[in-house]
Parts: structure tokens; sequence; C-alpha cells
């Protein structure tokens, strides 16, 4: 049996990678402002911040 | 030492250095090259939280080289059997991958970065996954993108993705891909509805589709930056663990409760493997062929270091391996496997020495190999003489098993009816039996026998 020990990784499609993370960036941005604005209502509403659990 | 004429056939991709072998120990030349990227490992503190979070195979450094290529020789600790990763269960390639990431984290945390991130680098002991390449790390330049990101796309989550949507045994891919599945052949694997995870859209369909018009020489050095590289590991771990097996039942995974309505069969079957395997010595490795739920190979822990499951259903065999787990099981490894495909004809059999143990269980199994899979008496006893070093546990079903005649078709079972002294005669001619009985509330029969 010969065994795959290492594999090259090849083309790393760079493109495609700078892409992709930049869209995760404004995803993670915005996903991370609605944490914000959601933890204020929570602390001014007197709920217990649901993250905290997390 | 001379690594050069030892070095393992497939160890000639790294330019970092090779694995070879002498004398029964495996080591690791590392190459002057990579001199600078081993001292980072290990003076960073990355090999050391690694090898504490069990996540990287520790290693000793033994005396200097005498060869001018060789900045070092290392000795990992070897673990057996190294299995290739088509030969995993679904949760395994799912624990392989989220370790994977989990050492691509924590490497950026020291300043490193893995190069490659394919199954193949990951082992497991009992259920646990370790790297077993010491040499995938170089520095992380912040600037550049993952170097290995397409191969975890497409030898990682792919698959798992794959798996997701109704395919249990979607590690299997990997054997018509080892080098993972290509992006544009795996996508059309995938419904629709996959689009619907937007760390898969943007990781498998997204990236599929950017690729297809490949990079420029100038893409490797298209800005980056140390937060998107953070982004992009935290999508990915994501979109892996969003990954589950999909439908945990088959006809197997019930086995157990149907089995329970046989009266005492399955208890004396247990009880008596029990008591006459404890006289037996020197057993390191047990190999236990169509598994099922592992219990008799689990019982017999106490007297191996080693037991390897084999099962062909997928859901069956990742049943097994979380029941391991969830026991704490460093000992177990369950594989999805099947044993017809360990015969000459069969795509495993280069598998054999990998697999080859002290004691092989073949239990409730031999009725599915000749009446089933068409497989002569004759050529089942070969390949069991093949993968045991000394002992096997065979049982006899006879053909006026309730079973056989449920299940079977009579016009196969007919052609290749195995009658008992038929049975008996064959055996002894590559085994002499030590012990046999006919078990409870059966008309099936238990023989230990020692190989010839």
């Amino acid at each position: 049996m010969i065994h795959l020990l290492y594999l090259d990784p090849g083309n790393g499609s760079y493109l495609a990678q700078v892409i992709i993370a930049s869209i995760l960036g404004v995803v993670f941005y915005f996903r991370n402002l609605l944490y914000v604005v959601r933890d204020f209502f929570y602390r001014l509403l007197g709920k217990k911040d649901r993250s905290a659990d997390s | 030492m001379n690594p050069a004429t030892h070095r393992h056939p497939a160890s000639y991709r790294d330019p970092a250095g090779f694995v070879f072998e002498e004398d029964g120990i495996l080591y690791r030349q590392i190459h002057p090259r990579y001199q600078p990227s081993y001292e980072q490992l290990k003076q960073s503190g990355l090999y050391d939280r690694l090898v504490s979070e069990k996540l990287l195979i520790p290693h000793e450094e033994i005396s200097q080289p005498n060869t001018a290529d060789a900045f070092r020789i290392i000795r990992p600790q070897r673990i057996r059997p190294v299995i290739p990763p088509f030969c995993w269960t679904y949760n395994m390639l799912l624990d392989a991958a989220i370790a994977t990431l989990r050492i691509q984290t924590i490497a950026l945390q020291h300043g490193m970065i893995l190069k490659d991130a394919h199954p193949s680098n990951i082992q497991f002991i009992g259920a646990s996954p370790i790297l077993i390449d010491t040499l995938s790390f170089e520095t992380w330049i912040k600037t550049k993108p993952w170097i290995a990101y397409r191969q975890y796309c497409e030898s990682f989550l792919l698959p798992l993705v794959i798996g997701h949507h109704g395919v249990p045994d979607s590690p299997k891919l990997l054997r018509a891909w080892p080098g993972g599945i290509p992006l544009e052949t795996g996508r059309t694997m995938l419904p629709l509805r996959s689009k619907l995870s937007l760390h898969w859209l943007l990781h498998l369909h997204l990236h599929a589709r950017q690729s297809r018009q490949g990079d420029t020489p100038k893409s490797s050095s298209t800005g980056f930056s140390s937060g998107q590289m953070k982004n992009l590991i935290h999508s990915l771990k994501l979109g892996t663990t969003r990954c589950h097996a999909g439908n945990k039942h088959s006809g197997w995974t019930n086995y157990e409760q149907q089995v329970s309505a046989r009266g005492q069969y399955t208890s004396h079957k247990l009880a008596v493997i029990q008591k006459e395997s404890a006289a037996l010595s020197g057993i390191d490795t047990i190999l236990d062929l169509g598994s099922n739920t592992g219990n008799y190979s689990n019982a017999l822990r106490n007297i191996s270091e080693k037991i390897i499951q084999l099962e062909s259903d997928p859901q069956t065999a990742n049943a097994l391996y979380e029941k391991n787990k969830t026991a704490g099981d460093q000992n177990s490894l369950s594989l999805c496997l099947n044993v017809e495909d360990l015969l000459p004809a069969g795509c495993d059999h280069g598998l054999i020495p990998s697999l080859k143990s002290d004691l092989v269980l073949c239990l409730g199994l031999l009725h599915h190999l000749t009446y089933r899979n068409y497989i002569p008496l004759p050529d089942v006893l070969n390949l069991l003489a093949q993968l045991t070093n000394k002992y096997l546990w065979i049982e006899y079903i006879d053909p006026t098993d309730p079973l056989i005649r449920e299940h079977f078709n009579p016009e196969r079972v007919e052609q290749r009816l195995i009658d008992l002294e038929t049975f008996e005669k064959q055996l002894e001619t590559l085994f002499t039996t030590r012990y046999h009985t006919q078990l409870a509330d059966s008309s099936r029969r238990l023989y230990l026998c020692s190989k010839k």
C-alpha cells in the first residue's frame, strides 16, 4: 500500500480566496454590528445577554 | 544510518524532508532548506503547544546526521496502522477536519501556517485525530493567502458537505480522488439547497466558479491581511461544523436488538470468546471483521493493545466510532471497509499488511461472504490466513440457519452449499482447531484456530 504521506497543495486558488475573504469581512462586520445593537437592547430591557451564554 | 536508501516509497513530494524506515523504526529526515521553519516550530512554542494538546505527533531528535543533505533526523512516535482517509467513517473525516482547523488556528497564533491540509496528514489514535506530518508548517506571511485553502476545500469540506446531503460513505470519494475531489466535479454532486449555507456557497460554489478562471502569476502576491485570514478560517470552521452524518440508521444499526431475540446465543458466544481468548498469549492487535456494534472485540480490550474494527455499513461504522469516542477508548479504531474489497480482485487488497493482526474475529460473517458475495470458502480462508499472524475465531453458519433461509437466495445457497464436514476439512488446510463448540439456541458453531 502506498500511502499519500505528503501531498503538494498545488495551486492555492489565491484570487478566489481574496474575493471570498473580502465578502466574509463585510458579512462578519455587519454580523458583529447586529450583535452590538442586540446586546444594547437586551441591556436596555434588562434581559440577560444571550451571547454571554455561548 | 543511510536515510536515502531506506526512503519510504510514498515520501517524495515534500521538499522539506522525507520519511524513511530502518531496522523497523520510522525516521524523518529534515533538509537544510527547512531549518528556519523547523527552528521556528520549536522556538515559537508551537510544537510544545500542539503536542500538549495531542494534536501533533511527538518526536525525539536523534544524533546529528552525517550527510550534507540533512539538517536533522527526527524519530516520530509511530502510529499503527496508518489508514488512508477513504477507509474512515464520516465522523472521522469530520473530526480530522476540525482538528486541522484547530491546528491552523494555533499555528497562526505562533506566527506559522499549515502549508498543506490533506486528510492523509492526519491519523487516529483511537478516536483522537493527530497530525503526523511535522514538516507541515511554514512561516506565516500575513500578506499572502493560505496556500492549502483549495486542498482543504477539496479534500475535507467537499466530501463532508456531499455526505451531509445523504451520502454517508462520502469519505470513499477520496479513493477516486486521493488528492481531493475537484471542486468543479464535486459541486455537481451537491443539491441546490447547499447554496443556502453562506459558508458552503462561498467555499464550494463560488470557489469552484472562480477557480475556472485560474490564478495569474500575480495572484499570489495579491494583498491579504491577517484579519482576512482569521475570517477565512472562522468561516471554514462554521461551514465544517455544520456538517452532520445525515441519516444515522440503516438495516444494520439495530442489529443488536434483532439478535437479542435469539435466546442465549449472543451471551453464550460472548462468554466463550472471552474465556478462551484469555488463555491466548502474545496478542498485540485484534482485527474484527464485520464488527457491527464491536461488542465482541471490545470485550477483549483487556488482552490486546489495539483493536481494528471493520464494518462495511457506513452508518454502523460511524455509530461504532462515536461509541468508542464517547467511551474514551484510545485502543479501538473503527473503519468503514468491506471485507470483500480485501480480496486480490478488490480495491483494498493493498491494505492487508496494515491490517494484519495477531487475532482475527470472523463472527457472523462467513455466510455473507460465501452465499451473498459469492466468494468460495477456500478464498475466504486464504484471506483470513493472510490477515492473522496467530489466531482466528470463526463462526460456522449452517445452511439451515433461519437467517440464511430468510434473507438469502436459495439457489445461491444451494450452489455454494458448505456443509459442516466441508467447512472443517477446508479450515484444517490452513488452521489448526484449538477449540470448538456449538452455540446455545442455535445450529451455529464457533471455532478458535491457530494459523499453521
